[in-house]
């Protein structure tokens, strides 16, 4: 059997254990166990890896990730009604399914002389078989604590945020109004912007590898500026793209000819961090901050009851491990996802030995973490994204909160002086 | 126009490591115990830190920290004491202790009398089955067998019952006996020496009740302290006991009732000898036995582990174990020509002139005890054969006869030399226990010495490991550059006002391992001053409620 060495001064890959017996923790270095059968389980609670340490600040992931989704519920502020009594109308124009335009409209009737009145109103048109569409997105209204109607349904389609009121009614997004949004990434090359800051170089390079046939990532107009929002293929790189002319002269006059510029021009679309500048500067105080918020998140319908609304953040907050109470672990921030995926290279190598994160996982028990999947982090992009790594082109980006992928539960750990 | 001065405020100065007893003006910096200091106020005479047992306390009323590294700074004098200590405990250190437990197994060799230190620890209650220990790296299982051998633990009513130092006696229970326990016996009568327990049927009793003691030995050739004797009806099978060398004994069964049970005591008893290791996990690391060189016991090597929290890694192979020795005799009713002997046919039993009782014989590889099967018995010099003893005895493949006729009238005795079977050298069978179990001691000492320097390795390997992480630790700290943080510098310096078109001289470009200037800072507090002014050109960052870092200017 191997001989289990512990260390003090734990470093990727190496696993985090709980003492059962006391609550305290113990990391074990990851070359000095085989299996989880190494490991005397009566004796310890197996965490999960580290995946860095800065100073003494060790931040680890739990052994076991899920696929969630972030929010499946959206919601508009409903107004423009009239409330004397009188019949009026009002009509909902709603997306059913992802095409972009607007697919369905209903006009409803209501003459309620009362807010409350016209929830109920509207709760008995919803669940009515003349709207149907309302009906298979569980629409539902109900007053918030300022008495605003609020309608909310399942979000299942893109497009569903901008459904619109018209004709008697006004919809406001009205979606998690306690978290902001914020889309704003710098990259090394001076660019700040949403989408396009790389997360995974590893993924990045297989994807932009290939010839693209994308004006955004292979550009159809010469590049004048080295501030990129997005990665450029190889090929347009090299100005040997089959689907563009040469454009990018000046960045191979910055950072240089063949491949080996292209790979310092794909450097120069990393993130900057640690920053404070925009979404990356975000602290996991603010991660934990709102994954409690979003955790705590219910709504019931005519169909549901105490329904969990961001299933992501609720599975983070609810783990426990011996010394960890629930709410310890959280959905990470940009920078913990980035710092994540630097070194992953499962996927790419089909082999979940291939790096020393998912070897470590794998030998435990635990899930993969691979560089081809989405990553869920713990902030909003803008009224209807979220915040996620991209697993097929390897940047960051938003991508709509319905969307089921892939959640790291994270956390952090000060390593104390010993007496 | 007059050239008008004026002080918009004052640059931080490095002074080098503190001085106790120099004034520092304001914004002086200095370090000590691994930290930097900035000073808050002109002629600061006030060291900025001080040692309080073993921690490291600041004065932050007349010093700002600038960087505090005073965790690396204690931990290094920690990996100073540390690698003090390390010192002692290197391989030659280790040599040297094994060196010295050589010594005392050397002068355990000389010795031919045992001595009341034994080398056992106290002997642990074993069941039967398999001691399931998990090995790596090609260690074997150690199997510790039942004992099934029987001991009589009760006199037979009538006749001495000498017995020397038994610890105990009861019913179902055993004891082992050190050194030379045979009881004084009459001479000449061939008395059987031993007795198995059955019951009244003659089927032996289980050991179920088995327990193990050891018992003082006395000095070679006395009596022990006689005890009270419990006086018991005993069913048995009398033991032609045999000391063999002390890979083992021999039970020769006797069949049948001990019939000389009135007329004098037989007091049963067998001796019993097993090799083992004795381990101590106490750190609860896997242990090592090595086997490599132990005499094989006739049962396999037993391991005894005294605070098993772990798993025994179990290596190297016991010796082979000796063949078992006995005396032959040839029958006592006629002469008997061996060869061509047929299987079952014959009894041949030969006598060794002058075997002492507890004498021992040795067969050497190849001897023929027996053609073709035949089976063949054994005695002492003193026994008159009267019935075949069963043999339970190993020995080296037989080969085809090469035992020459042999003739006598009946009762001839035949030496063994005469049949080519060596007599073992040292007829004194007691001395050659003696030797043999010192040697069996000897082992076993050596098997824990190998342990323990596998614990005291393993110990230096983890305080290695410690030290290196606390360099590391150290390191890591010192690598740190406290004029620096998210990657740039804490202070810029550009000759114009704060801009993308104006690069500041120290800004850590992309090509620099850094990232491109755009004119705004790298985090909230960090200074810019422009250089191409005297006045009004020093600048702050913060963060606007967009979350972008922007430049605010300093008003002096």
């Amino acid at each position: 059997m191997a001989k289990l060495r512990f260390t003090t001064l734990p470093e990727r890959g190496d696993a985090m254990l709980g003492v059962k017996a006391t609550g305290e923790f113990v990391f074990l270095k990851e070359n000095s166990f085989e299996s989880v059968s190494d490991i005397d389980q009566s004796k310890y609670d197996i965490i999960g890896p580290v995946f860095k340490r800065d100073g003494n600040i060790v931040k680890f992931m739990n052994l076991i990730n899920a696929s969630a989704k972030w929010c499946e519920r959206y919601a508009f502020k409903l107004t423009g009604y009239t409330l004397d009594g009188s019949t009026h109308t009002g009509k909902l124009n709603i997306w059913t399914a992802g095409s972009a335009a607007r697919d369905t409209s209903y006009t409803l009737s209501y003459s309620a002389e009362t807010v409350s009145g016209l929830v109920s109103e509207l709760n008995r048109l919803f669940a009515s078989s003349d709207y149907p569409a309302l009906g298979s997105q569980d629409w539902f209204a109900e007053l918030d604590d300022e008495n605003n109607v609020i309608v909310s349904f399942d979000y299942v389609v893109s497009y569903q945020a901008s459904n619109t009121g018209s004709e008697g009614f006004t919809l406001t997004a009205n979606t998690l109004p306690d978290i902001p949004a914020l889309a704003k990434v710098l990259r090394k090359n001076g660019a700040s912007g949403g989408e396009g800051a790389i997360s995974s170089m590893t993924k990045a390079l297989q994807y932009f590898r290939a010839d693209l046939n994308n004006a955004t990532y292979n550009p159809a107009s010469d590049v004048t500026s080295v501030k990129r929002t997005y990665p450029i293929c190889l090929p347009g790189y090299l100005g040997t793209s089959q689907y563009q002319s040469d454009r990018c002269a000046l960045l191979r006059q910055t950072y240089g000819e063949g491949e080996a510029g292209w790979l310092k021009f794909m450097e120069s679309c990393l993130p900057v961090y640690p920053t404070e500048w925009g979404t990356m500067g975000w602290t996991p105080e603010k991660a934990d901050e709102y994954t409690r918020i979003m955790a705590a998140k219910t709504y019931s319908t005519m169909n549901k009851t105490d329904e969990t609304m961001c299933k992501a953040a609720s599975y983070c907050h609810n783990i426990e491990h011996a010394g960890m109470p629930k709410g310890t672990f959280r959905l990470p921030t940009l920078q913990e996802i980035a710092e994540i995926l630097d070194g992953v290279q499962f996927n790419v190598i089909n082999n979940r030995n291939a790096d020393i994160l998912n070897k470590t996982l794998y030998k435990l028990g635990g899930s993969p973490v691979s560089c081809g999947s989405y990553f869920w982090s713990a902030f909003r992009y803008s009224a209807y994204f979220a915040w996620l790594a991209h697993g097929v082109i390897g940047f960051f980006g938003g991508y709509y909160m319905y969307g089921s992928y892939v959640v790291i539960p994270v956390s952090t750990y000060t390593l104390q002086r010993k007496a | 126009m007059a050239t008008i001065k004026k002080t918009f405020g004052k640059l931080s100065m490095y002074k080098g490591d503190y001085t106790s007893g120099v004034a520092y003006k304001y914004r002086n910096r200095v370090t000590l115990y691994g930290c930097e200091f900035e000073s808050k106020i002109d002629n600061n005479t006030y060291a900025p830190a001080s040692i309080v047992g073993d921690d490291i306390t600041f004065d932050t009323v007349h010093w700002n920290v600038v960087s505090n590294a005073k965790d690396a700074y204690l931990a290094s004098q920690k990996i100073a004491t540390l690698e003090t200590k390390m010192a002692g405990l290197e391989d030659g250190s280790l040599q040297a202790a094994s060196a010295k437990l050589a010594d005392n197994i050397t002068s355990w060799e000389g010795r031919d009398e045992l001595s009341v230190e034994d080398p056992w620890t106290d002997p642990v209650r074993t069941t039967a089955g398999d001691v399931s220990i998990n090995s790596e790296n090609g260690g074997k299982l150690v199997k510790i067998t039942p004992l099934t051998d029987y001991y009589a633990t009760g006199l037979v009513s009538g006749g001495f019952n000498r017995l020397r130092n038994a610890a105990h006696i009861g019913s179902g229970e055993v004891w082992v006996l050190d050194g030379d326990m045979l009881p004084a016996l009459p001479q000449g009568d061939g008395t059987p020496q031993g007795i198995i327990l059955t019951d009244a049927n003659g089927v032996d009793i289980g050991n179920s009740a088995t327990v193990y003691y050891k018992a003082t030995a006395p000095s070679v050739g006395s009596l022990g302290t006689a005890i009270t004797p419990v006086v018991k009806t005993v069913n048995g099978k009398v033991v032609r006991f045999f000391p063999t060398t002390a890979a083992g004994f021999i039970t020769v069964a006797f069949t049948g009732q001990a019939t000389r049970a009135t007329s004098c005591a037989h007091i049963g008893w067998s001796r019993r000898w097993w090799d083992y290791v004795s381990v101590n996990d106490a750190s609860d690391d896997g242990q090592t036995v090595d086997l490599s060189g132990l005499m094989s016991a006739q049962n396999p090597l037993h391991v005894i582990t005294t605070d098993v929290k772990d798993y025994i890694n179990v290596v190297g192979t016991t010796a082979t174990r000796h063949t078992v020795c006995a005396s032959v005799t040839v029958s006592a009713s006629s002469w008997h020509n061996a060869t061509g002997d047929t299987e079952g046919t014959y009894v041949h039993t030969a006598v060794i002139t002058g075997m002492k009782s507890n004498g021992v014989a040795r067969l050497g590889n190849g001897t023929i005890l027996s053609v073709n099967g035949t089976s063949v018995s054994f005695t002492d010099d003193n026994s008159s054969v009267s019935a075949a003893l069963e043999v339970v005895y190993e020995l080296a493949t037989p080969t085809t006869s090469t035992v020459t006729n042999i003739y006598g009238a009946g009762n001839s005795v035949f030496k063994l030399e005469d049949w080519g079977i060596e007599r073992q050298a040292g007829a004194n069978g007691t001395a050659e226990f003696t030797t043999a179990y010192a040697q069996g001691y000897a082992d076993s000492l050596a098997a824990i010495a190998q342990i323990k320097v596998k614990e005291l390795k393993e110990q230096s390997e983890d305080n290695a490991q410690s030290i290196a992480e606390l360099t590391a630790a150290l390191y890591d700290e010192m690598a740190k550059d406290p004029d620096m943080k998210n990657g740039q510098p804490r202070l810029l310096f550009g000759e114009g006002t704060p801009q993308e078109a104006v690069v500041p001289t120290n800004w850590r470009q992309l090509s620099d391992g850094g990232y491109n200037w755009i004119g705004r800072p790298a985090f909230v507090g960090q200074r810019y001053i422009n250089t191409a002014v005297t006045t009004d050109g020093e600048y702050v960052g913060y963060l606007d409620s967009g979350y972008e870092l922007q430049w605010r200017t300093i008003v002096g």
